[in-house]
């Protein structure tokens, strides 16, 4: 009977152990994944800084601009939608060449009253789309706005981007390279001051754009066309099946179409464009949640075809590979620390000293490719003060990372169509802008608007 | 000879190129000093190990009395360094399993921790995910030593000693990440050196501390606490000094006009 009980013990002895091993092996492979992440951010942000820049189309100014026409997807945007007009109607593009089309997409504010006031005052420039059936979202509008228009190149902005006068020849100047079918700008936010979550975001978008974005160019992998501040040629666009309306991010979902057909995506980091952050912590993680389901949705779609090889080269499959997969970097993590738990509970130990040294390489070095690249980037943009809220950046990882996680279930319960909740629908972004100057927007009879100072 | 000149301004001033094609330059001479500053640090810390021992085993026969380790401080020596005579202190006293009512006690807090951070404002949610993120690995603890409290693998003083010794690894990582990360961006030698004395003179002091603080609420709350101790506060605050300090070097101006390569 003793022996039979010791028999036992050292079954249930063994199979924890064994328990333990696969853990310990899936930890090294979660660790491994991350590391494969840890390179990719130095070798981006060495590049950036040290490396040789690729603007190669930064320098066209005189053309013959090609017809262009931007679409504006607008939900509910009654604060901000004048801003972009204004700013769109005081730039410095050819008028004859240049159509602008808000697309109101059912607003139930004031936005289809701004809109028709401006097209009432620019006819020929203005044409505004207003959408009250059909599919509903940001790609369903896109979709049906670009089978209207004429022009070789399309233009996308939210409607809370406020353009400067010459930002549109600079994102079209590289639609005179006809490998390019996509074009992506720089996001600079307007807002970046209001409080510690602004400014936390103006340094991720800082890293995100110059020194991610940038990089990829410079080294001709996969820059990201980011569905605003960005373009599309409308040959390219048709030849890939038009947009989506079934996805999150149509945009993530274009880039990978685009480059799966042959064209080429450029970044054009000199195209500079303001828009307005999240000043809410909710805010954010509606956004992020939405971006990262998107992205994973991309993940599942595209992650085949790129590694049949269908793209140029190793290094840009490669690349491409590892941005479908950026939002799986989250819930890795959280894995690890589940698995690096379990492992301690079970008193589980690897040679000792190597495997010391080995996590709290990972620890430093490992956590500090990122923050190297914030900081790198928020030095080049002038920023130095700014880096110093570095530390503030890991409660905001925190945020995202559960931000993320949550979102691949809200994302399967979205997919089941539980809860009544359509797959895609419009998921705005707060904006804050007429709050903060105090604007009111009101309409009378003869559909103007004024603005009230408080 | 000429590039220069395209970028001096009005009364011999540099007009910096705009931000996004702006560039780091980095010479020869800036990589070799950037490896000359990692490998002496490197070198003088290796050859420092067994001093920085002994002042740790200082620290904390100082610490022992007032915090209560009336039975004195022991040394675990690491063989497996071979360059040198390194051991670090721990104190010599065992902590005991959890009571019923400490148990129960804790459970209690956490539950409160948890819900309490959901009260918390909108502004605050990083903190309330920090509070949840804590109170779901207290209760791992909690039913780790609901279930099987005489399985726990660890003692007091196996874990101090581990731990200082995990510290110290992240100290002899420093010069390895500032020369990765730090030494070739362009400040002066001078900051350089600054930042990484204010780095390692900071976790060399902040590591024992932190270690004796972990020992003694481990010593008075029971091995129930040293789960969440081991997960967040360990490691984590260390890196979390290392990015600060990192952040405020990062902040420092230039030392020389930025570059444009096209």
């Amino acid at each position: 009977m003793g022996n039979e009980l010791a028999g036992i013990a050292t079954t249930g002895e063994a199979r924890m152990n064994a328990f333990l091993d696969v853990c310990f092996w899936m930890l090294v492979t979660v660790i491994a994944v991350l590391v494969v992440y840890t390179v990719r951010h130095y070798i981006f942000t060495v590049n950036r800084l040290f490396g040789r820049q690729r603007h190669p189309y930064v320098d066209v100014s005189v053309a013959r601009w090609p017809a262009v026409t931007v679409l504006i997807p607008a939900h509910n945007e009654e604060l901000v939608i004048g801003h972009i007009l204004d700013a769109l109607l005081a730039g410095d593009y050819p008028h004859e060449s240049l159509t602008i089309v808000p697309v109101n997409d059912r607003s139930t504010d004031g936005t289809r009253e701004v809109i028709d006031d401006y097209a009432s005052r620019y006819p020929t420039l203005i044409v505004p789309m207003h959408r009250t059936e059909g599919a509903s979202g940001k790609a369903a509008a896109l979709r049906e706005a670009s089978e209207h228009t004429s022009g070789e190149i399309i233009i996308v902005f939210d409607a809370d981007y406020v353009p400067g006068a010459g930002l549109l020849r600079q994102l079209v100047a590289p639609f005179f390279d006809p490998q390019v079918g996509a074009v992506m700008g720089r996001v600079v936010p307007l807002n970046a001051g209001t409080n510690l979550l602004t400014r936390m975001l103006d340094l991720e978008r800082s890293a995100g754009y110059q020194v991610d974005q940038q990089a990829r160019m410079n080294m001709r992998l996969v820059p990201q066309y980011g569905g605003t501040v960005g373009g599309v040629r409308s040959s390219a666009l048709a030849s890939v099946g038009g947009w989506r309306t079934d996805t999150l991010t149509e945009d993530t979902d274009l880039t990978y179409r685009l480059l799966l057909g042959g064209w080429e995506v450029v970044y054009q980091n000199r195209s500079e464009c303001y828009e307005e952050v999240p000043e809410q912590w909710p805010v954010r993680i509606r956004q992020i949640s939405r971006w990262s389901a998107g992205h994973n949705q991309a993940f599942r779609d595209h992650s085949g075809a790129v590694l049949r090889g269908d793209m140029r080269g190793f290094r840009q499959r490669l690349d491409a590979l590892l941005l479908l997969g950026v939002y799986v970097v989250a819930p890795l993590t959280l894995l690890g620390w589940l698995l690096a738990l379990t492992l301690w509970y079970g008193g589980h130990s690897v040679s000792g000293w190597i495997a010391i040294l080995l996590v709290a390489s990972f620890s430093t070095v490992g956590n500090f490719a990122a923050f190297f690249e914030v900081a790198a980037a928020a030095r080049l943009d002038g920023h130095n003060r700014r880096v110093r809220l570095l530390p503030f950046l890991l409660l905001g990882f925190l945020v995202s990372q559960m931000a993320v996680v949550r979102s691949m279930f809200t994302f399967k319960r979205r997919k089941n169509g539980s809860n009544g909740v359509p797959l895609v629908q419009w998921d705005k972004t707060q904006r804050y802008r007429g709050m903060e100057f105090g604007v009111q927007l009101t309409t009378n009879s003869s559909s103007q608007y004024t603005k009230h100072s408080s | 000879m000429l590039a220069p000149l395209r970028r001096r301004g009005n009364n011999g001033t540099i007009i910096d190129p705009h931000r996004s094609i702006a560039t780091v330059r980095l010479s020869v001479v800036d990589v070799l000093l950037a490896l000359g500053v990692a490998v002496v640090t490197s070198v003088t810390l290796a050859t420092s190990l067994g001093a920085i021992g002994r002042a740790w085993t200082w620290m904390y026969v100082q610490l022992a009395g007032p915090l209560g380790f009336t039975q004195g401080v022991g040394v675990r020596n690491f063989d497996s360094v071979r360059f040198a005579d390194f051991a670090v202190p721990y104190f010599q006293a065992q902590a005991a399993l959890p009571s019923s009512t400490i148990w129960w006690v804790t459970l209690a807090v956490t539950v409160l921790v948890f819900a309490a951070s959901f009260g918390l404002r909108d502004s605050l949610l990083p903190f309330a995910y920090l509070l949840r993120l804590i109170a779901l690995v207290q209760c791992s603890a909690l039913a780790f030593f609901r279930i099987a409290p005489t399985r726990f693998p660890y003692d007091l003083p196996h874990y101090t000693s581990s731990m200082l010794a995990v510290g110290m690894a992240v100290v002899v990582t420093v010069p390895v990440l500032l020369a990765l990360t730090f030494y070739v961006i362009d400040v002066g030698v001078a900051r350089k050196m600054l930042l990484t004395v204010a780095m390692l003179g900071h976790l060399l002091v902040f590591i024992p501390l932190q270690y004796a603080l972990h020992a003694y609420l481990v010593m008075h709350a029971s091995l129930l606490l040293m789960p969440l101790l081991f997960m967040l506060f360990a490691l984590l605050p260390e890196v979390t000094i290392l990015i600060a300090l990192y952040g405020w070097g990062m902040s420092w101006r230039a030392s020389r006009p930025r570059a444009r390569r096209e």
